[in-house]
């Protein structure tokens, strides 16, 4: 008989999701959801807010990725007012940005995902967590403990606090960075690079022993989407649009953001709060792209900062150019920090962070605006109209995670299917399944916003699992 | 590894500002931070995030302030409990960290964690919207009045033994 696998709640991520697997008749996986039960709604209570107040409200979406909302939406404010924005508050953003990154991709490899990677996908699951790591290797705990720290306090000195900070709004930024912020960054910059570089070493070393996770967790061709600079090179707030495929092609390049809805459509699925993105011109079968660190390696021509760019060397070098499996977005986004760290020791002395022309004022110019970044998970879109008078009449919102979403549905059925074989379900097997949802690492609280949208399907099924009704609300 | 961002004494109040009476924690820590006192440092947030623990490996004392839902006929009677790290029951480090697991945290991964009290204040509207209801506005009252003077022995040269109650608000209340 068939039957379905359950896991509810999906651990170590940020949000709640559960994750259902199908079994035939002859006990082989026919198919794999990642469902997305929690609703948010910002994209509809916003309407009728004043554009000003959209980064302080948007940024509640989040207390893992707040600052990636704030961002984006100032820029789209920024578009709206029809503004360019005084240099120094473009360089704060981008200070911000790169705290953002850090302290985010720390979180993530430390630790939601460092005790899988240094315990063991099979470990105790009593013990598989940030104590079970911290008893098996305490200073590497301690220092991914620090890094996020840093990363933090940079957004906290910037910001005023590190969640949730109203500091970033259309036409600039609200305050500059102190002097004695400044020399706080730089005296922790020498340990924050030892760390990356640790972590870098360290994942180097028990990569092999993931030859199988490797293969399976998610590896299969797609499109990859991220923000290049005008060079080509890796970049995190500002640029344009660029797709490759699995063999590192260009499909499309230099892609204005504010085209968006010619390249990207949104589907919605049955059973998940979550969309599901996919590149229009391809449809939604073929059209499946990933977003976040390894998006961001595979289509940039170089990092733009030489110990990054070494380590991009050496990684595309092992994985022969585009990197498919997804179980490399561990190593893709540590090599991020690496870059983000480079990047803030390049600012940290620019006198411009300590500058007090930060904000250029305006009224509404546009009745339109797209802002783009890049949070740590994947290419954030935020997308208002507002009327004259500049209140929200419409937001659309498309999250690095929703962007994923077909990409993570693939790779919990390519896990299964390797990991399942016959009735019983080793726990590690489960862990497996979650951890390779967890290597995209999602925010699901970011990612839940659609409303109205959502097509409702509802089964009476009786104990034996006939269907006696069902309903259906497009 | 101090950081020149570190006090002896810790005050954290954390809790949603936009949800009136949850601000409670967030309120009063910035009431503590005006009083400018030395080796003291207050911190307003959102929630309890896990790298918090290398600020408490570096302080003695750390009090967390946080707001407790009552009824509005409630007594704003502020409870101040002793903690005491816990990791057993750790689940998430993402959501739902307790002050608990912040200090068990902060001992498995420093080997040490500051001496640590819980600041329960009374509030009984957690709608939408800024602004405390009457019962909250008294209790802030009644929760400075209590973290002043535990502060001041904190700070002392010797301060007093960490409390033996489990809850107060009593005038047996070691502070």
């Amino acid at each position: 008989m068939a039957q379905q696998i359950l896991i509810d709640p999906v651990t170590r991520i940020e949000g709640h999701a559960k994750i259902t697997i199908q079994l035939d008749d002859a006990g082989k996986v026919s198919d794999a959801k990642f469902h997305v039960a929690d609703f948010r709604g910002f994209e509809k209570f916003c309407e009728g807010r004043p554009l000003w107040e959209m980064p302080g409200i948007t940024a509640r979406i989040c207390g893992i990725c707040p600052v990636s909302h704030l961002l984006a939406s100032a820029k789209a404010g920024d578009k709206i007012l029809a503004v360019t924005i005084p240099p120094a508050a473009n360089k704060l953003r981008r200070l911000m940005n790169l705290g953002q990154i850090v302290q985010s991709h720390a979180l993530s490899f430390f630790h939601l995902s460092g005790p899988d990677l240094i315990l063991g996908m099979d470990g105790d699951p009593a013990a598989r967590n940030i104590f079970g790591l911290i008893a098996a290797d305490p200073d590497f705990a301690r220092r991914g403990i620090r890094l996020r720290q840093f990363g933090q306090e940079i957004i906290e000195l910037l910001g005023g606090k590190k969640i949730h900070p109203a500091w970033s709004v259309p036409g600039g930024v609200r305050a500059c960075l102190a002097r004695a912020g400044r020399d706080h960054i730089r005296s922790r910059l020498p340990e924050a690079f030892e760390t990356a570089q640790l972590a870098l070493g360290r994942f180097k070393t028990v990569f092999d022993q993931f030859h199988e996770e490797a293969i399976s967790f998610g590896d299969f061709p797609s499109l990859f989407m991220a923000l290049v600079s005008e060079e080509g090179n890796w970049e995190h707030y500002d640029g344009n649009l660029r797709f490759v495929n699995s063999d590192g092609e260009i499909v499309a390049d230099q892609v204005d953001p504010v085209f968006y809805q010619q390249y990207i459509g949104e589907a919605v699925q049955p059973d998940s709060y979550l969309k599901s993105p996919y590149y229009k011109p391809l449809g939604t079968t073929q059209g499946i792209y990933r977003v976040g660190p390894l998006a961001r390696l595979n289509v940039c021509t170089h990092m733009g900062v030489p110990l990054a760019d070494l380590e991009l060397k050496e990684y595309r070098y092992r994985f022969h150019g585009t990197a498919t499996s997804s179980f490399l977005y561990h190593y893709a986004r540590l090599i991020e920090i690496l870059a983000a760290l480079e990047l803030i020791e390049r600012t940290i002395d620019d006198p411009d962070l300590t500058s007090d022309h930060l904000r250029a004022v305006a009224g509404i110019n546009q009745l339109d605006g797209v802002g783009v970044s890049e949070a740590p998970r994947g290419t954030l879109f935020h997308h208002y109209q507002v009327d004259k008078d500049g209140l929200i009449r419409w937001v659309n919102l498309i999250i690095a995670t929703g962007q994923n979403n077909l990409a993570m549905n693939r790779t919990v059925a390519q896990i299964a299917d390797h990991y399942i074989q016959g009735p019983r379900i080793p726990e590690g097997v489960l862990n497996r399944i979650e951890a390779g949802i967890r290597a995209f690492d999602p925010c699901l609280s970011c990612s839940t916003h659609a409303i109205g949208s959502m097509p409702l399907h509802v089964q009476l099924v009786a104990a034996d699992g006939t269907i006696q009704d069902e309903i259906w609300r497009d | 590894m101090p950081d020149g961002r570190t006090a002896s004494i810790l005050v954290i109040g954390y809790g949603n500002t936009l949800r009136r009476d949850d601000a409670l924690g967030c309120l009063i820590a910035d009431e503590v931070g005006h009083w400018q006192r030395s080796g003291v440092r207050s911190m307003s947030l959102a929630q309890l995030t896990p790298e918090l623990a290398a600020e408490l490996a570096a302080a003695k004392t750390a009090v967390f302030v946080d707001a407790r839902k009552c009824s509005p006929s409630s007594e704003p009677t502020v409870h101040v409990e002793p903690l005491s790290p816990r990791g057993q029951d750790w689940a998430s480090l993402v959501h739902a960290i307790t002050p608990c697991v912040l200090l068990g945290l902060c001992q498995a991964m420093f080997g040490q964690c500051p001496r640590a009290w819980q600041v329960s204040v009374p509030g009984s509207d957690f709608s939408f919207g800024e602004g405390l209801s009457d019962l909250a506005g008294r209790a802030m009252g009644q929760a400075l009045g209590m973290i002043e003077p535990l502060l001041a022995r904190a700070g002392s040269p010797e301060p007093d033994p960490a409390p033996e109650c489990t809850r107060s608000g009593s005038p047996q209340a070691p502070w």
